[in-house]
């Protein structure tokens, strides 16, 4: 009797999670499209780990305002003391209806030159300032690029995940594959691998701090390392804030002109 | 001391292994099988990876380079377009764009893959600059679209354009697909290639040759050529290796023929044999259990030399037991006998051939230290195994009626080695003089005597891959040496000061000017971070040619660098670490001439000091490592054979109690070695990590058939109490043997003679000269010399 109990009941299980299981696609959305503020300010701290455990230090302030349905950026370096003043300004547009991306517009000040330079052709898979990180590992890569599958579920740390498979669809992309621990609750990403064109562990993420900020949640603390280089990254976002009045006028070329980013 | 002591000592012994015989046997044979289950671990050491050991300051150095910069040794394939057009066509486009697929996807440990294909160009304009990748959507099979591309890859000139006679030739024949590889560590090492390195580096090798001989590439519209040294590692284990085994078995037939020729019987050629391979194989097999790698190089070396000193010992123990047997005609009495008067004077040869390759251990190079360990123990082995077994298994049979037809029984060839022994007596003066002044002529050609270490001329031209290798260094953009100056300050942000970057110009202009630097149309093959800095100040400035500088200004310099380092992040850190206090600049060399790469570096030492002198500046990579070799060959050898000399003399002048007769039997022993540098000299042949070998083991060889003769003679003459008798006597009984034993090992050395690689062919020609002139001088000075100095005392009839 109680052999058939537990039969029905793993049954019923089954067919509740048949049932609001979720594609591979609908979960990569929604880690896509998680919310986030209309504005965001905040502290970002990069520290860089060789192998032989010397590190480095950057700290950049960061503005970003969501004008319509394009993503303005304004990065500015505040130490060390030579890179001081360097600041990035960057327009991300949302890819087009047929799915293909668009181009970001993005210019660079230079203090020494006091110059400001119009950026372009630098790729989104290319290295984040130097790091581990790519500009697409800490922005939200376009969906279009990648093939997903689900390969099942596991616990990370505690936390209920789903295992989402991401497979460049550029034969020339420099990570083929990407697996991410997506929480099944909150659709944020635990942990990830990354793999190089032979398929061999290149990089592996993880999320070190992940909690609600102003109702959104945010990973502010996560760790790359570049299994092949034992070289790694810890990107730390400190005093965030999301929906605060930000300076408009800060997401201006002329405003990186002026030096007018505090 | 007096031999007939030595001679009583050893008969005991050749008693107790008669006696024994049987457990002696089996104990020999369970060593023998246990040493030889090593052999399952014997690997070689292919490439220059295993020639400085890993305390050795070269070691250290590049693993401090490896540690900022990565790994030193990248691969790359020589794109040389044949007939009309360029590698810009659509079609060598593609082949170009297939190679790199290949090369990334198929190499192990593939790091950045370089080609004109996947290459980002900084490109500046009016509002802003944008870094360009001219196949970024493909390779344009339009005309318009290919012509546009190459625009940008060529644009401007090899003055104002990094990629021009440097990644691409200015006529656009020939370009380099060239590919990092990550550091050789991690899970992929243990797992793959159990932690070790130099498998990877073959392997690396072989992949890459897999790509180029591909069907799929084989095309008479180009060509390809390896390059890196994973791809010479594969090289040389894929044509030198075999034929080191051909050289080795071939000498293994020539030592069963000798045998079969000298001794006549199957029980000779047998017992020899076993002995040699036995003790060869459980060297082997031990060296290997204690992880030790053998030479590729010179693995053949100690084999042959194994086999040639057990068939001479083994020819020592026969032919006295021989002689014995035929007076005596009893079998175990004979085997002992054979001990009792060879035991001495064969041991007394082991360790001074012993001593003479130990002397190998001075020359601080792993290659010649392992030759010289290895065939040390494989000289005791050899002894060890002869000794004891051939005694043992001649005892075994049956006794016969003695052969009392040969004088002592002596035969016709003794004989006439008697005649020859009176000849020499009744001539003594003359036969001096004679040798004094051939000696005297060989003199002169030993100060001749250049280091030679370009493996290209070492291995010659009758091998196939070293044609290939030539016929790419025919090219414009060909290149097979390059070495890597690094400049190292303690002060974090070191080079963004201006006056440290003009030093480093200044270093650029400076290293253009050097003899060997490699040249590519008008342009110096020298790669650091300056072009990194023009190109992005040029980029950052509209674009301008003018601006194609490393700028003045701290400050701008200052962001500049940092610039690089965020934005060409990779590009930039294979050439400057992350702390802006090191760098690194790779120059490309024309050829390896020892004599001039040792000017060259040393002017550039010179430099260093002067344009920065409170940097550490540190020298890496072929040229350096080559000249490295060549100081410690010329130095090393030099200190390797004055250790071979003072040590035998002092052996020999121990061993015979005896310092006139000790320096006497140093002389015909250092003839030979005059007469080997002599050849050297004369005939052009370098000292290289081969013939530098040669010196010190003809000394240690040569002194074996000096040991015979003159613990024989002393022997006799303890006996006689004539020298004149003595020495009669002593040719007869020995003189066909010392002929015989370097006959043989004259000719297990011959088959070095018909090498297709040139160094083994030299090798052959200065042993066989060294030997065989040892012989000579055996057979003629060292007599004569015995007979005007009288070092046994007074004769019986003038007492």
């Amino acid at each position: 009797m109680k052999n058939h109990f537990l039969s029905a009941l793993s049954a019923g299980f089954l067919l509740f999670t048949t049932c609001f299981a979720q594609s591979a696609n609908e979960i990569a959305k929604k880690v896509h499209d998680l919310p986030s503020g209309k504005t965001s300010s905040g502290l970002v701290s990069v520290t860089l780990i060789d192998k032989n455990g010397k590190t480095r230090n950057r700290e950049l302030v960061s503005y970003t305002i969501k004008d319509g349905k394009t993503d303005k950026t304004v990065l500015m370096f505040k130490t060390p003391r030579d890179v001081a003043g360097i600041s990035y300004l960057t327009y991300d547009y949302p890819d087009k209806a047929d799915g293909s991306t668009v181009d970001s517009d993005s210019w660079i000040y230079i203090p020494a030159m006091k110059k400001v330079r119009r950026v372009s052709g630098s790729n989104k898979d290319d290295d984040f300032q130097g790091t581990d990180f790519t500009y697409d590992d800490l922005g939200t890569r376009s969906l279009s690029k990648d093939n997903f599958a689900l390969l099942g579920e596991e616990k990370v740390n505690g936390i209920d995940c789903w295992i989402l498979e991401a497979k460049a669809k550029d034969p020339k992309a420099k990570v083929s594959r990407r697996v991410t621990w997506v929480n099944k609750k909150t659709f944020v990403v635990q942990k990830g691998e990354y793999y190089d064109k032979q398929n061999r562990l290149q990089k592996t993420l993880t999320a070190n701090d992940i909690k609600q900020v102003n109702g959104y949640w945010t990973t502010l603390k996560q760790t790359m390392t570049n299994v092949q280089t034992n070289h790694k990254t810890i990107y730390e976002v400190k005093n965030l804030k999301y929906d605060e009045k930000v300076n408009e006028s800060y997401f201006t070329v002329s405003a990186l002109e002026r030096e007018q980013i505090k | 001391m007096k031999v007939e002591k030595f001679n009583k000592f050893f008969g005991k012994i050749g008693q107790a292994q008669i006696r024994n015989r049987w457990k002696i046997l089996a104990g020999l044979l369970i060593v023998t099988v246990i040493c030889c289950l090593g052999l399952s671990n014997f690997s070689l050491a292919l490439g220059e990876e295993g020639w400085f050991g890993n305390s050795d300051e070269i070691t250290i150095n590049t693993k401090k380079y490896e540690e900022t910069f990565g790994n030193l040794n990248g691969i790359g394939v020589l794109v040389v377009k044949q007939g009309e057009g360029d590698v810009f066509s659509e079609d060598m486009l593609k082949v170009i764009e297939k190679i790199g697929n290949r090369m990334r996807n198929e190499i192990p440990f593939a790091d950045r893959l370089t080609s004109i294909v996947e290459v980002d160009i900084p490109v500046g304009n009016d509002e802003g600059f944008s870094i360009v990748k001219p196949y970024e959507n493909g390779i344009p099979s339009d005309s318009e679209g290919l012509a546009k591309a190459r625009d940008l890859v060529m644009r401007g000139n090899e003055k104002t354009n990094a990629l021009i006679n440097s990644l691409v030739s200015d006529d656009g024949k020939e370009t380099w697909i060239s590919l990092s590889l990550h550091p050789f560590t991690g899970k992929e090492l243990e797992e793959k290639y159990g932690g070790d390195n130099t498998e990877v580096s073959t392997d690396i090798g072989y992949k890459l040759m897999n790509i180029i001989e591909s069907e799929e590439f084989q095309n008479k519209g180009f060509k390809l050529y390896g390059g890196g040294m994973p791809y010479d590692s594969a090289n040389e284990d894929r044509y030198e290796v075999p034929e080191y085994g051909v050289r080795v078995l071939c000498s293994i037939v020539v030592m069963l023929l000798f045998l079969a020729i000298c001794l006549r019987n199957v029980f000779g050629v047998i017992v020899p044999a076993v002995a040699t391979i036995s003790a060869i194989a459980t060297v082997f097999g031990a060296m290997s259990f204690f992880g030790e790698k053998a030479d590729s190089a010179l693995v053949t070396l100690p084999i042959v030399l194994g086999m040639a000193l057990a068939v001479g010992y083994s020819v020592h123990y026969i032919k006295m037991f021989k002689l014995h047997f035929r007076r005596t005609g009893k079998r175990k009495e004979s085997a002992i006998k054979c001990v009792e008067e060879c035991g001495w004077p064969v041991l007394f040869t082991v360790l001074t051939t012993m001593a003479s390759f130990i002397s190998f251990l001075f020359v601080n190079m792993k290659p010649l230290e392992w030759m010289g360990k290895t065939s040390a123990f494989i000289v005791l082995a050899i002894y060890i195994y002869v000794t004891v077994l051939i005694p043992i298994l001649l005892s075994f049979g049956k006794d016969r009626a003695p052969r009392a037809t040969q004088v002592n029984g002596a035969t016709k060839l003794d004989l006439s080695f008697s005649r020859w022994s009176r000849f020499v007596y009744n001539r003594k003066k003359s036969v001096i003089v004679i040798c004094a002044l051939v000696i005297a002529a060989f003199i002169p050609g030993m100060f001749k005597i250049t280091a030679q270490l370009d493996y290209l001329t070492i291995t010659g031209d009758k091998m196939p891959y070293i044609q290939q290798v030539k016929k790419m260094l025919a090219q414009k953009l060909g290149n097979q040496y390059s070495y890597t100056v690094m400049i190292s300050y303690d002060e974090e942000g070191a080079f963004k000061k201006p006056e440290n970057m003009k030093a480093l110009v200044q270093l650029e202009d400076y290293l253009g000017t050097l003899s060997l630097t490699k040249w590519s149309g008008g342009k110096a093959r020298i790669t650091s971070a300056t072009s990194i800095l023009k190109e992005m100040n040029r980029a950052l400035n509209e674009g301008k040619d003018s601006m194609y500088i490393v700028p003045e200004d701290e400050y701008v310099l200052a962001q500049l660098m940092e610039l690089s380092s965020i934005e060409m992040h990779n590009d930039f850190s294979d050439v400057m670490d992350d702390d802006f206090k090191t760098t690194v600049v790779s120059v490309d060399m024309t050829q390896f001439a020892t004599e001039e790469a040792l000017a060259n570096m040393d002017a550039l030492k010179a430099k260093l000091a002067e344009l920065f002198p409170g940097a550490k500046c540190t020298l890496l990579g072929d040229m350096i490592r080559y000249s490295e070799m060549s100081n410690r060959i010329v130095f090393g050898g030099l200190k390797s054979f004055g250790f071979s000399l003072v040590i035998i003399a002092i052996m020999l002048i121990f061993a015979f109690s005896s310092l006139k007769l000790g320096l006497i039997g140093m002389i015909p022993n250092i003839a030979p070695v005059i007469l080997v540098g002599g050849v050297m000299g004369y005939f052009n042949y370098a000292l290289d990590f081969s013939t530098i070998t040669v010196m010190p083991m003809i000394l240690g060889i040569a002194v074996d058939d000096t040991i015979h003769l003159t613990t024989h003679l002393k022997m006799k003459h303890e006996q006689m109490g004539s020298s004149e008798k003595a020495m009669e006597t002593t040719f007869r009984e020995i003189g066909a043997t010392m002929f015989l034993t370097t006959l043989i090992l004259c000719s297990m050395f011959s088959v070095y003679l018909f090498s297709p690689m040139h160094f083994l062919a030299v090798l052959g020609v200065l042993i066989i000269v060294g030997l065989s002139s040892a012989l000579v001088a055996d057979y003629t000075i060292t007599p004569a010399l015995l007979h005007v100095a009288k070092p046994f005392g007074k004769e019986k009839e003038e007492v």
